[in-house]
């Protein structure tokens, strides 16, 4: 009987783990203890010392001996490790598979676990955020105002409330000759305070002077190539070249990616009203984001506070009217900031990418130990003979199903620990899929991930090992030893599902060597230009360009520099042409004289521009523009918007766009454009392109030592398809890897449960002289069917599926033909003869004797 | 020298256990060595000091009636084994002569 007062789940809990010999003297013990606490302090002191008690009470000397363990301490348990070991070699390759199976399907569960744990963990970095709010504006038909007026937080501060502001800016950076574009964020004094970012040492930064700059770890090393560059100098360079000298008075680890800020720098919020000329009693001027700290029973009076300044702001703001100010905690904040008006935050994973990924995770998981339950089945049919001898030796159920689980959890926890290297693998590629760093394994503490493992490793046995334990464990000896066991029955669902299983195969066999053609196709698809030598430099203004081809024309391996207003394959216009009066949409670009040539054009008739002060009423076309209007338009006028131009070339086709969605060639007219007009200047080279890039960098630092270089190649117009090709290639190989994987081990197990069921029929059959080759057709006629079904299924999709896919998103792409899918069929096959080819060769030509006789 | 296989916190259990003479069961020790250490002591490191020493055989131990404060729990009451005695001493007289050799210097 417990005492009224005890705390019931902790003496249950003791109740449950204590051993019965200790439980009578040691309850009692606590019990008198308690009784006597509760007259000493208070009844709540004396529960709270109870459960104390109780939870160090958990050591070996007073736990019960759980009746499974002290069945393992009681014979050896040495044997039931070996035992398993020796079990795992006897199969290695179908153990290995299997285990490698789960792995995968296990490493998509992590990936989706640390996917969920961005969102879950999202802020929890800051280790106030539980009471600290950001300032909302709620609007009543349009989206909620993430912004907030500067005064607000002054007006704030007089009535006592702990506010701060925070705003961010891109600001270059310079430091001796070179200029770095940083993110730097401005802060009030009392950000620092509650928003605690954490310098080298652990400790909080404290707040900078405005003279002070505190920088990123990562961005120490960027600038000063040195770790904790304290004391140096460097310059931020504000709007209207109004440089302003800094020193590093800090460096702060960078936070985890699943934090709001994001800045590299941070300074005084007193630089940005300096350095941006802004009012800081201006109602009509905003920050990012203002913050107060609060409790949660403060919310609604602060609320009040603010909403007396609604109508302050309210008139100085006429177009963005809000109807009330609330406050949100900064946990809850990301979840809902790509939601809000003029945001400039960053967000939570968008909850549909998770759950996505979480319920492909479960899917593939329950797939994978579907098959682990029938490969193991499949496997303790070999080992029935022995269940049986242990039970005659005088084992009981306990012991076979404890045996099975403990081989289960064995390889399992093999299958765990080998899916956290192959996510390690993918991170990488799986962070550059959504182009952020969405899992940094250095900021997961490895206690997490252990609690994770663990937990992983007890689902997955029970859920995969439980049932093979059981099921094998059942039978009695003298059925096993006549032979009257049978396995399973007839598996209709497991052809089904392998059906399913094998169409993905093939679906996804196919889809590879499609894609990996197409990115073939899609890398060396003629553009219609050169893309290869070519370095285009963004200029801040025109007059620039003479500066900058003065300079670089004299090196020798610059073959040709050109200015241009437009970009072929980033910037182009539209425009209206008209002849003899039907009306055509072209694109429109404004270049340099030299542009054409430097872009590698090819000239089909007539001629290029002939230099910069050729007549302005000149232009060059596309064939597809020519094509088109039908007729030869050399020297022709055309009528372009209101202008009358005249055709001097005309060139071939070329992509004004990357071939991304609907960028396809369309018809072209290329204009001569002012010399005050350039924004860019394009230089083509004969030699190395990198090389090419540095000598231009150098150049423009020694002429405009205070502006950033934006230098960038002509070929990464490419980059978009490049990336898209590469992250589909890499999910195909991965889906395609799992699903052969899990399939083909589904198959096995069919083939083998199939045997083992019909191995005396096989027998007959022999001796009444069926050829081997008869035998391996009877084993195969229900894996004809499956192949069969699911090669057209899964081939037929991958040819629908994949045209949509790649209709969307490319403008020039390869269709599926048929070596496509003669290749995918190949390979699958080629797959699975190797997987159970074996298998079904050696029942083929086994001694009908040893099938047949019983002793 | 002879190894006496007590340490510390056993030692002062055993102690306890003297010193509590007929009264010493679970609850009783635990209070008296919290109260001479001056910290507390819970009940499951006492457990298992007691569980080390009954297996080296230092202590013994008998249930006494069941009482009411207990639930109707029986106290099992521990009593140090003549073996346990001397084991005592033995670390007694080990700590003394250690004592007797510390130059005085150290403590003036």
């Amino acid at each position: 009987m417990r005492h009224p007062d005890i705390p019931k789940w902790s003496y249950q809990l003791f109740k449950g783990f204590c051993h019965g010999d200790f439980f009578e003297e040691l309850q009692g013990d606590l019990e008198e203890n308690f009784i006597e606490n509760k007259q000493l302090f208070s009844l709540k002191k004396a529960r709270s010392i109870y459960r104390k008690e109780v939870l160090k009470m958990i050591r070996p000397s007073v736990f019960k001996q759980l009746k499974i363990l002290s069945f393992k301490m009681s014979h050896l348990p040495k044997n039931y490790l070996k035992t398993s070991i020796r079990a795992i070699k006897l199969n290695p390759f179908y153990v290995f598979a299997n285990i490698f199976g789960l792995a995968l399907a296990l490493s998509i569960c992590t990936i989706g676990y640390f996917n969920y744990r961005f969102n879950s963990s999202f802020n929890t970095y800051f280790e106030k955020a539980n009471n600290l709010y950001k300032i909302h504006g709620l609007r009543t038909s349009d989206r909620t105002v993430g912004t907030s007026a500067i005064p607000l937080v002054d007006a704030l501060k007089t009535s006592d409330i702990p506010a701060m502001r925070y705003t961010r800016e891109t600001i270059p950076v310079r430091l001796q000759k070179k200029l770095f574009n940083e993110s730097v964020g401005f802060a009030d004094n009392e950000f620092y305070q509650f928003f605690e970012f954490k310098n080298l040492n652990g400790n909080p930064i404290s707040a900078p002077d405005n003279n002070e700059i505190i920088i990123s770890a990562r961005t120490a090393l960027k600038l000063f190539n040195e770790p904790y560059p304290v004391g140096d100098l460097v310059y931020l360079v504000f709007p209207n070249q109004n440089e302003v000298s800094f020193v590093v008075k800090d460096v702060f680890e960078n936070p985890p990616t699943n934090t709001s800020f994001f800045h590299s720098i941070m300074i005084s919020l007193d630089n940005y009203f300096e350095s941006y000329d802004i009012d800081r009693n201006d109602w009509s001027q905003w920050v990012d984001g203002s913050f107060v700290y609060a409790t949660k029973n403060e919310l609604p009076r602060i609320e009040g506070i603010l909403n007396d300044f609604k109508d302050i702001q309210n008139a100085s703001n006429p177009q963005l009217e809000i109807s009330k100010f609330t406050l949100d905690n900064v946990l809850d904040w990301p979840r809902m900031e790509s939601s809000l008006y003029a945001g400039r935050f960053r967000e939570h994973l968008h909850s549909s990418s998770v759950m996505g990924i979480t319920g492909s995770a479960i899917a593939i998981l329950l797939l994978a130990c579907f098959n682990f339950i029938n490969t193991s089945i499949a496997l303790s049919g070999k080992r029935l003979k022995e269940v049986a001898v242990r039970k005659i030796m005088g084992g009981n159920r306990k012991s076979t199903i404890f045996q099975f689980m403990l081989e289960n959890a064995l390889m399992i926890s093999f299958a765990v620990m080998l899916s956290y290297l192959i996510s390690l693998l993918l991170i990488p590629s799986y962070n550059a899929l959504f182009q952020r760093e969405l899992i940094q394994m250095d900021k997961i503490p490895f206690g997490e991930i252990l609690t994770f493992s663990v937990i992983l490793i007890s689902i997955v046995t029970i859920l995969s090992g439980a049932y093979p334990a059981f099921h094998v464990s059942r039978f009695a000896p003298i059925a096993i030893f006549r032979e009257k066991v049978a396995l399973s029955g007839k598996n209709r669902l497991m052809s089904v599902l392998l059906t399913f299983q094998f169409s993905l195969c093939f679906y996804n066999m196919a889809g590879l060597f499609i894609l990996i053609d197409n990115a073939k196709y899609q890398d060396t698809l003629d553009r219609g230009y050169g893309l290869e030598n070519v370095v285009n430099v963004p200029l801040n203004r025109p007059e620039q360009f003479d500066e900058l081809r003065d300079l670089i024309s004299q090196n020798s391996e610059v073959t040709s520099v050109a200015g241009t207003s437009s970009l072929i394959g980033f910037t182009s216009e539209e425009r209206n042409v008209a002849h003899e009066g039907v009306e055509y949409f072209a694109a429109l670009l404004n270049v340099g004289s030299e542009y054409p040539k430097t872009l590698g054009l090819r000239l089909s008739k007539g001629s290029f521009f002939s230099n910069a002060n050729a007549p302005k009423d000149e232009i060059i076309i596309n064939q597809m523009l020519e094509d088109e209007l039908g007729i030869d338009l050399l020297n022709q006028v055309i009528k372009v918007g209101d202008e009358n131009l005249k055709v001097i070339g005309i060139v071939d086709d070329f992509n004004l766009r990357p071939i991304m969605m609907s960028n396809r060639i369309v018809p072209t007219i290329i204009k001569l454009s002012d010399k005050t007009d350039f924004r860019y200047a394009s230089i083509q080279t004969s030699g190395n392109i990198e090389n090419a890039n540095e000598f231009v960098e150098a150049t423009w630092y020694d002429l405009f030592p205070r502006e950033l270089y934006n230098g960038f190649y002509q070929k990464d117009v490419m980059d978009n398809v490049t990336e898209t090709n590469k992250i589909m290639i890499i999910i195909n190989v991965f889906l395609g890897v799992i699903s052969i994987l899990i399939s083909v081990l589904g198959l096995y197990t069919l083939v083998a449960l199939t045997v083992q069921r019909r191995s005396k029929e096989f027998g007959v059959r022999k001796v009444l002289g069926a050829s081997r080759n008869v035998i391996i057709g009877l084993l195969g006629r229900n894996l004809y069917w499956i192949l069969g079904i699911s090669s057209v299924m899964g081939l037929a999709s991958a040819y629908v599926i994949l045209k949509t896919v790649m209709d969307i998103i490319y403008a020039y792409h390869i269709d599926a033909n048929i070596i496509h899918f003669t290749k995918a069929v190949l390979s699958v096959l080629f797959i699975v003869v190797v997987a159970v080819g074996y298998k079904m060769w050696q029942t083929g030509k086994l001694n009908p004797v040893q099938q047949l006789r019983t002793e | 020298m002879k190894e006496t296989g007590l340490g510390e916190f056993q030692e002062i259990v055993l102690l306890a256990i003297l010193i509590l003479d007929e009264n010493a069961y679970g609850a009783k020790i635990q209070n008296e060595m919290s109260h001479r250490l001056g910290r507390t002591i819970s009940r499951g490191a006492l457990h298992a000091a007691l569980t080390r020493l009954s297996e080296k055989n230092f202590i013994e131990s008998t249930f006494g009636g069941a009482t009411t404060e207990r639930g109707g729990r029986r106290k099992r009451f521990y009593s140090v084994t003549n073996l346990g005695k001397s084991a005592l001493s033995d670390a007694k007289t080990i700590r003394d002569e250690m004592w007797t050799l510390v130059p005085k210097v150290h403590f003036q």
